[in-house]
């Protein structure tokens, strides 16, 4: 699939996956590789403590956008954000001219109040910014990185909660215009993050059918990230006839368990076929920890490997 | 290096384990496992699960539910788990809790109840929370193995019961009460609770004060509950087992999360090193790379390319965990990872018996 229109699909690409899988370095491969393709992107950091700055070997994200220079792009395609729940309801309030009242009355204490009188509240005000963010205009592309999934599913949520609580003023107007935003292929598309392992695959396979089945929104193509290289047959004993017997227990032994580890691999993805047949894009296993920048880049390259791999969506 | 028989002995007078590590390090596995574990030194063990992939479930081969479900394995002692409902936890609390079965009824058909005892986040928590203490109550365990939340929300688990005290006795709870709000009329209070509707509507407010005022009279029992849980975890009856991944990303907050712990004054079992990658040479790894070279051209050269990439795994990883055993004296356990799936009641006690047993 040609690139440029992949990362045009959406405006919005939320990327969820269970803990551990990758989910981070994921977000951040699709909006490095969408900016080095000429998309004006924004990458979003949600929760509280993740690696994006360890990534770009830069500062710690806030709520200030944050420029990032990559090698052979232009200066500001790629942008950097954390937004929190406080900031984004200080900004939603005070373009109501309603903060200022409030936060005389009783400070910060606005936030807790609100949270504790409205499930959801919190997550509809993050949706709500970059609802906000992608009205704008601004970027050809958001990337969220959203939270893991259990917490992805009540995330995404947000919205529907507030609505069934608040019967009138602006916090439902904004769970409205979430709604719409999540409702809309176009507009907004979530990125479910795997690895090919059991665990990790049955977990996938259900928050995908809830995020269709009870969030409304379309799925893209799920990433299996971290695929080993395919691995070679166990050396045979005439092979190994000239190497130490240590040695050659040794090589045995790695293969063999390499291979049976691929072997489960195989097996997921045979299983994916069957119970969520949508595209894939593959990324093979990065070994090198910890992840910085250089791993990011390559990363990048075999995202853009992928992508282009990737049939295209109305073939 | 891996000390199995030190973390068996220190769960041996457990009467409360809980599994704790971030996402995606094998929590649950390894709670199961020391279920498995208790079972086979004859003890009556239970394990409470939240994880909603039944994994658990499929491990242990039955049907969770909210209740305990009978494991049946070939042990001396006796295993049960269940999967946490934290709304259907919540409802039987509070018709336990209640005065009579009309203020029951009132409050668990308000609206505003409905949402936050479904998805307000830290109601799991807090339930986890009660189903042990009620499993604890029952005297039918010998030990109960929690699998808590991913790590940042295992805090949230620790916290759940001050923080219910604290909701107790909180702004917003002295704020909606209509009792206290006739007794200090506040205009400043009613006039947050006007601007509050200006943003919310008004609707949510008037759920909020007629789920409060249904609550009137329980919030003493509730107060009384979560002092007993708080007073049971940080008693020595309770033993935390640390779970973590041998990977650069995942020690820093395992480290994060011993600190928490043992600030708290949280006994330490013990610390699971999950899933580390096997060592297949002694040999030094830069000779293992010049004995690659001088095969690059033969038919072992990919089976050299493994050998290499796997002992760099465990290097790696050998480096990652080096700092572990500086932020807790507990016996530190490695279990391997294995090279078939833990996905039935045999890979468990397979790793069982990594544990010690």
């Amino acid at each position: 699939m040609d690139p440029m229109r992949f990362f045009t699909t959406a405006r919005v690409l939320i990327v969820a996956g269970k803990g551990g899988v990758g989910k981070t370095t994921v977000a951040a491969a699709l909006a490095t590789a969408a900016a080095r393709n000429g998309a004006t992107t924004l990458l979003v950091e949600i929760d509280g403590k993740t690696q994006l700055s360890d990534l770009f070997g830069g500062d710690e994200l806030t709520y200030d956008d944050l420029a990032i220079e990559l090698p052979d792009t232009p200066s500001g395609r790629l942008t950097a954000k954390r937004i929190t729940p406080d900031k984004a309801l200080g900004d939603y309030l005070e373009g109501r001219g309603l903060y200022r009242a409030l936060r005389r009355l009783h400070g910060d204490k606005v936030l807790d109040t609100l949270a504790s009188a409205t499930p959801g509240v919190k997550d509809l005000l993050v949706l709500g910014k970059i609802k906000q963010l992608e009205r704008a205009g601004r970027y050809d592309l958001i990337v969220v990185d959203a939270p893991a999934s259990g917490h992805a599913i009540t995330f995404l949520r947000a919205a529907e909660g507030v609505l069934d609580s608040v019967e009138a003023g602006p916090i439902r107007e904004q769970a409205i215009e979430v709604g719409q935003m999540l409702d809309d292929p176009e507009r907004c598309q979530v990125l479910l993050v795997t690895l090919a392992e059991e665990t990790p695959v049955t977990e996938l396979i259900d928050t995908a059918y809830r995020v269709e089945d009870e969030v409304g929104v379309k799925l893209g193509p799920l990433v299996v990230n971290a695929l080993p290289a395919r691995p070679p047959e166990v050396p045979t004993a005439d092979e190994l006839g000239g190497v130490d017997s240590d040695l050659g227990d040794a090589l045995r032994g790695a293969v063999t368990f390499r291979r049976a580890r691929a072997a489960l691999q195989a097996e997921q993805l045979e299983r994916l076929d069957i119970e969520l047949p949508l595209p894939r894009l593959h990324l093979p296993a990065i070994e090198t920890t910890p992840f910085g920048p250089a791993e990011l880049d390559q990363l990048t390259d075999e995202m853009m490997i992928a992508i282009e791999a990737m049939p295209s969506a109305d073939a | 290096m891996t000390n199995g028989a030190g973390l068996s002995a220190r769960l041996a007078d457990a009467s409360v384990v809980l599994c704790a590590g971030t996402g995606g390090v094998g929590k649950t596995t390894v709670a199961a496992a020391i279920g498995v574990h208790a079972a086979m030194a004859g003890r009556r063990a239970v394990v409470i699960t939240v994880d909603p992939a039944r994994r658990l479930a499929d491990a242990m081969g039955i049907e969770l539910s909210n209740e305990p479900q009978v494991v049946v394995g070939e042990w001396p002692g006796e295993l049960s788990a269940l999967m946490l409902d934290a709304k259907q936890t919540f409802d039987e609390l509070v018709v336990r809790e209640a005065g009579d079965d009309e203020q029951a009824e009132h409050i668990l058909t308000n609206r505003l109840y409905q949402n936050i005892s479904g998805v307000l986040s830290g109601t799991q928590e807090f339930m986890a929370n009660e189903k042990l203490f009620e499993l604890y109550g029952s005297g039918a365990f010998d030990v109960i193995v929690v699998d808590t939340p991913p790590t940042r929300n295992a805090l949230d688990f620790l916290e759940a019961p001050e923080k219910l005290v604290r909701f107790l006795d909180g702004t917003l709870m002295r704020l909606m009460f209509p009792r206290q709000i006739r007794r200090a009329v506040n205009a400043g209070l009613r006039l947050m609770l006007r601007q509050v509707s200006s943003v919310v509507g008004s609707r949510i407010v008037d759920d909020g004060v007629a789920f409060l005022n249904a609550f009137q009279g329980m919030e003493d029992g509730f107060r009384q509950r979560a002092h007993d849980v708080n007073d049971l975890l940080a008693s020595k009856k309770t033993a935390v087992v640390l779970v973590t991944s041998p990977r650069h990303d995942t020690v820093p907050e395992t480290r994060w999360f011993a600190d928490q712990v043992a600030n708290r004054g949280l006994r330490v079992a013990g610390l699971v090193i999950n899933r580390t990658y096997p060592s297949f040479s002694d040999r030094p790894i830069d000779e293992l790379v010049e004995l690659w070279d001088a095969h690059a051209d033969d038919a072992l050269a990919s089976a050299f390319a493994v050998l290499v990439d796997g002992q760099s795994v465990v290097a790696d990883e050998h480096e990652a965990t080096a700092e572990l055993g500086v932020v807790t004296s507990a016996p530190i356990v490695h279990v391997p990872l294995l090279d078939r799936d833990v996905r039935d009641l045999d890979s468990v006690a397979e790793v069982a018996r990594y544990l010690g047993a």
